[in-house]
């Protein structure tokens, strides 16, 4: 299978209150093959999200820009692209589903009018054609009496169904990528269990790539293929989900999954990472992690760690695996 | 129905709230929140309940500590029923009673500083104590909580949320309480920072020999954290047992949704998902009989017509369900 996206050396920076300019996400690097799913990991203010909106060169010019590197979709750098041919990339080849259904769908207008609008933009079609084809994308995301809900607004609709709505309209032109960013955090979970379900579902129909950004592992375990778990705006693992889950590398990524509670066994004492995760305008120096990492070697603190190979398909980014690289 | 022995007894307890409609805002309807919940907390004990969100879990926990007042049952605090106390009595009574919040961002008061908020139930309920007392209480507070002292003088923005959360924690423990209402005490914080927090948690209960009723719509963190579990569906408890009994064998259909719902941190284990059709019916006019029988796997033909109510059905010792199947 060929790379549908490839990102590489991604620096995303926002300007700071005091005209500083900050980087939130630093060095992105990972790739995704057609019909794979994609999760990337990671606590609040890791960048996920940056991430995320810097592939569709979403963040607002005026808070900040993408300084670095490249995005290959198909082979094709985005970044060269004008906002016009943007704009076709956008929905057409790569759409997204937010967070909160329920801020992401305009409260004041129908949600068939919502989902006509953007089918008519890119398939330039009829408005009556548009209103089947919006139908029938609503059943296909499993909406019951989708003619009644057409002429529905949001809040008519319960937090499950919005987040339909949003996969319906962000599959609407069928795109080969779909970014969900936390689609299910807002919802209950066998309302999550249900959406999940529903995005596999479509994903096999489709033959899409997904990209899953989640905090939550349990999420990304049932759902992905690869998974890059990031920390501080770097990725600093990337494997695929056996390999994460039975050998993870970093310490962070061990720390993070033994702080888990388990459902089938008890703990005493939970496992934790000390300390908390550094705030963008004040990062640490060398290795973002090396102030909560039990084992910060001297060289940790004063340069930051390259990705390396540390196995097949398996990259990391810290000193021990580096060191031990260079001496065997 | 269970050991009358507990530190607090709910006994049939009811919190319905009015729907007013129309220019005079004649009632309508009502939304049973909490309805007919009967349970007991023993003494040291921490009592789980999950459930969705618009369960009813967070109103029965605010019901207990008197902050929603029920609309009937009784809520009963070491052999006292603290349901219709005068206020004189329920004042003192609510001293031993506390709550610590979900969001921390939203309950610290911005415009305080930290030792103003963790001194203010002092200020409150012990009125005569000299500044020189109140600071050394707020100390040693934040050091029982694991706060460095000079956070006193300064405010909750300066706070991550794990600290603040810790800060809302010293609050609830400033008045030597016996029971404290963890309404999803861990929700908003994120995985690294939450394990800190109910190891805190937990070390506390251990220490002041605290009874806990801890609210959660995660399943691991109250299987972590608990004795026992109630499992909520739309006002009533369907489940309740111990957290062994409960998760190595829930009986009630609603109980097996949930459990298989939650997406496992490990991709060893195959997925088995029963997938639940259809949402959660409004509380506002909850389905006849059993109120899960609209959604549930296992349904049978009179499940729509018996009511399950407080009918709670002891399938092994301390294992109580309210379902049909098990009749």
């Amino acid at each position: 299978m060929s790379k549908l996206l490839e990102v590489k050396n991604l620096q995303t920076c926002f300007y700071s209150k005091d005209k500083k300019i900050v980087s939130a996400i630093n060095d992105v690097n990972f790739s995704i093959k057609k019909g794979e799913t994609l999760g990337i990991v990671g606590e609040s203010g890791c960048g996920k999200s940056v991430t995320a909106l810097s592939i569709l060169q979403l963040i607002q010019p005026h808070s900040g820009m993408i300084t670095q590197g490249e995005i290959l979709l198909n082979g094709q750098d985005l970044l060269k692209l004008n906002e016009k041919k943007m704009q076709q990339i956008r929905g057409n080849q790569i759409s997204m589903i937010f967070q909160e259904p329920m801020t992401s769908l305009n409260p004041s207008f129908t949600i068939g009018y919502q989902l006509i609008g953007p089918i008519r933009l890119h398939r330039r079609c009829s408005r009556n054609d548009a209103y089947d084809y919006a139908v029938s994308m609503l059943n296909m995301v499993g909406i019951a009496s989708p003619e009644q809900r057409m002429k529905e607004y949001p809040h008519q609709l319960s937090g499950g169904m919005r987040q339909r709505v949003m996969i319906a309209m962000a599959l609407s032109c069928e795109p080969e990528l779909l970014i969900a960013d936390e689609p299910t955090t807002a919802l209950d979970v066998t309302i999550q269990a249900q959406i999940l379900e529903l995005m596999k579902q479509l994903q096999e129909k489709l033959q899409m790539s997904i990209i899953l950004i989640t905090h939550d592992m349990g999420v990304v375990m049932g759902m992905c293929d690869n998974i890059a778990i990031m920390y501080a705006g770097n990725v600093i693992e990337f494997a695929d989900k056996y390999q994460i889950f039975n050998y993870p590398k970093h310490p962070y990524t061990k720390g993070l999954l033994s702080s888990i509670p388990s459902l089938d066994y008890d703990v005493d004492v939970l496992n934790t990472i000390p300390g908390i995760v550094p705030s963008i305008s004040n990062m640490p120096s060398g290795c973002k992690f090396s102030p909560r990492c039990q084992h910060a070697l001297p060289i940790c603190k004063q340069s930051q760690p390259k990705s390396i190979e540390a196995g097949k398909d398996h990259s990391v980014s810290c000193w021990l695996y580096e060191q031990e690289g260079g001496e065997s | 129905m269970m050991s009358g022995k507990g530190l607090l007894e709910v006994q049939d307890l009811c919190t319905y709230f009015p729907i007013n409609k129309g220019v005079l805002r004649q009632k309508v309807g009502e939304v049973k929140a909490v309805d007919h919940i009967n349970i007991s907390i023993d003494q040291g004990e921490t009592l789980g309940i999950v459930g969705e969100s618009g369960c009813g879990k967070s109103t029965l926990g605010r019901s207990i500590l008197g902050l929603i007042k029920p609309t009937s049952g009784h809520v009963i605090f070491k052999g006292e029923d603290v349901t219709n106390m005068d206020s004189k009595r329920s004042r003192g009574m609510r001293q031993q009673m506390q709550i610590v919040f979900q969001d921390p961002f939203a309950s610290l008061n911005p415009r305080m500083l930290v030792e103003d908020i963790i001194a203010e139930p002092l200020r409150i309920h012990e009125s005569g104590l000299s500044s020189n007392e109140l600071q050394s209480r707020v100390e040693q507070m934040l050091e029982l909580v694991g706060i460095e002292s000079d956070a006193a003088n300064r405010y909750p923005h300066e706070f991550s949320g794990g600290q603040r959360q810790r800060i809302s924690i010293a609050r609830a423990l400033i008045m030597n309480p016996e029971f404290i209402f963890l309404d999803e005490p861990v929700s908003a914080l994120d995985v690294s920072v939450r394990s800190q927090v109910l190891n805190l948690i937990r070390n506390l209960q251990k220490d002041l020999g605290l009874t806990y009723l801890f609210i959660s719509h995660d399943l691991s963190v109250v299987r972590h954290i608990s004795d026992r579990v109630g499992v909520m569906y739309l006002g009533t408890i369907v489940e309740l047992a111990s957290k062994n009994q409960l998760f190595n064998n829930p009986l009630h259909p609603y109980t097996k949704a949930l459990m298989s719902a939650i997406p496992i941190a490990n991709p060893n284990i195959p997925i088995n998902r029963i997938i639940l059709e259809g949402d959660i019916p409004s509380p506002a006019n909850p389905p006849s009989g059993c109120r899960f029988h609209t959604r549930c796997p296992n349904v049978r033909k009179d499940c729509d017509k018996t009511d399950m109510l407080n009918r709670m059905i002891e399938v092994e010792r301390d294992h109580y369900v309210s379902c049909l199947l098990y009749k």
